[in-house]
């Protein structure tokens, strides 16, 4: 045998929750600073291949582009957010990615080269995206 | 120099590690897929990384080398999905499978299954995280702490498991070592 059974077989160790207690509070304190930081988002830089344009999430509009092998992406903003409403990709991850409202968020769609990035209104101090 | 009796018993000790191995990766490919059947992570292309169990359990009774395989394995069946799925899954793969690898031998006896799961499904989403960046876009990090809230999921998940599970398997013993 490549181990010898342990004499106590506990199933969780100090060391074990240690790692675990550790790096749940840096997950949850990353998530507060983030929360706090964040501003709404004013206008949405789209990718799309061969150059980007923005959006502003301050109307109601429904935006279609075309993405890689003429895949059709339909960008929907409301409310000051914005999502992808459809696209025809094969995966569908840039419509599960649901609403973005904040600024720094961003999704994307791979195969159609279509990517979401949401940036603040003023021109804002934004390290994530620097 | 070495007797028949010993030469032969090196053959099926070979063989069977061989096998195992397949075994192995045959098991990390179907859990990646079933994974897949699993609802998306926000990060394109990412995935829970619960097929690190298989290359915690290779660690365990074989060798660096042979999780590696398979998690290299792994991940060329990942490129039925794409090229940038590929990347992902062997960056995740790999990265998770040596930080196991020092987790299992560096405090020695302080982590079990649980704490060595846990840092490698951390790794497995770093890895992914950082390769999404670099391909897609940098604003990416956003989800950095969602995923690293995932990845404590599904580490406590595949080592609990393996900690249940691995005095069955020694007595099996697959390895046959």
């Amino acid at each position: 045998m490549a181990e010898t059974p342990r004499s106590k077989r506990t199933l969780i160790r100090k060391g074990d929750m240690l790692v675990l207690v550790s790096l749940l509070a840096a997950a949850l304190l990353l998530l507060l600073v983030m929360r706090l930081t964040a501003r709404p988002g004013a206008e949405a830089v789209v990718t799309v291949p061969g150059g980007e344009f923005t959006l502003s999430l301050a109307g109601d509009q429904v935006r279609e582009v075309t993405g890689l092998d003429g895949i059709p992406v339909v960008l929907e903003v409301n409310g000051g957010r914005i999502r992808f409403q459809s696209s025809g990709c094969p995966d569908k991850i840039c419509v599960n990615s649901g609403w973005l409202s904040r600024a720094g968020q961003s999704a994307a769609c791979v195969p159609a080269g279509v990517a979401l990035r949401l940036v603040g209104g003023t021109q804002g101090v934004d390290a994530v995206t620097a | 120099m070495k007797g028949n009796t010993d030469r032969r018993r090196d053959a099926a000790d070979a063989a069977r590690q061989a096998a195992l191995l397949g075994l192995l990766s045959a098991l990390a490919v179907a859990l990646s897929f079933l994974e897949g059947l699993l609802p998306v992570l926000p990060v394109p292309g990412a995935k829970l990384g619960l097929s690190n169990i298989v290359t915690m359990y290779a660690l365990s009774v074989m060798n660096l080398p042979a999780a590696l395989a398979v998690a290299v394995i792994k991940s060329l069946f990942a490129l039925l999905r794409g090229g940038t799925a590929f990347f992902m899954s062997l960056a995740g793969g790999l990265l998770s499978t040596l930080v196991m690898a020092a987790a299992l031998k560096w405090p020695r006896g302080r982590l079990s299954f649980l704490g060595t799961g846990i840092l490698g499904a951390v790794a497995h989403n770093a890895a992914q995280l950082g390769v999404s960046m670099l391909l897609l876009s940098p604003s990416l990090i956003w989800y950095g702490p969602w995923l690293l809230l995932m990845a404590l999921a599904a580490g406590t998940l595949t080592g609990l498991t393996l900690n249940i599970v691995m005095p069955a398997l020694r007595r099996i013993n697959p390895g046959g070592r």
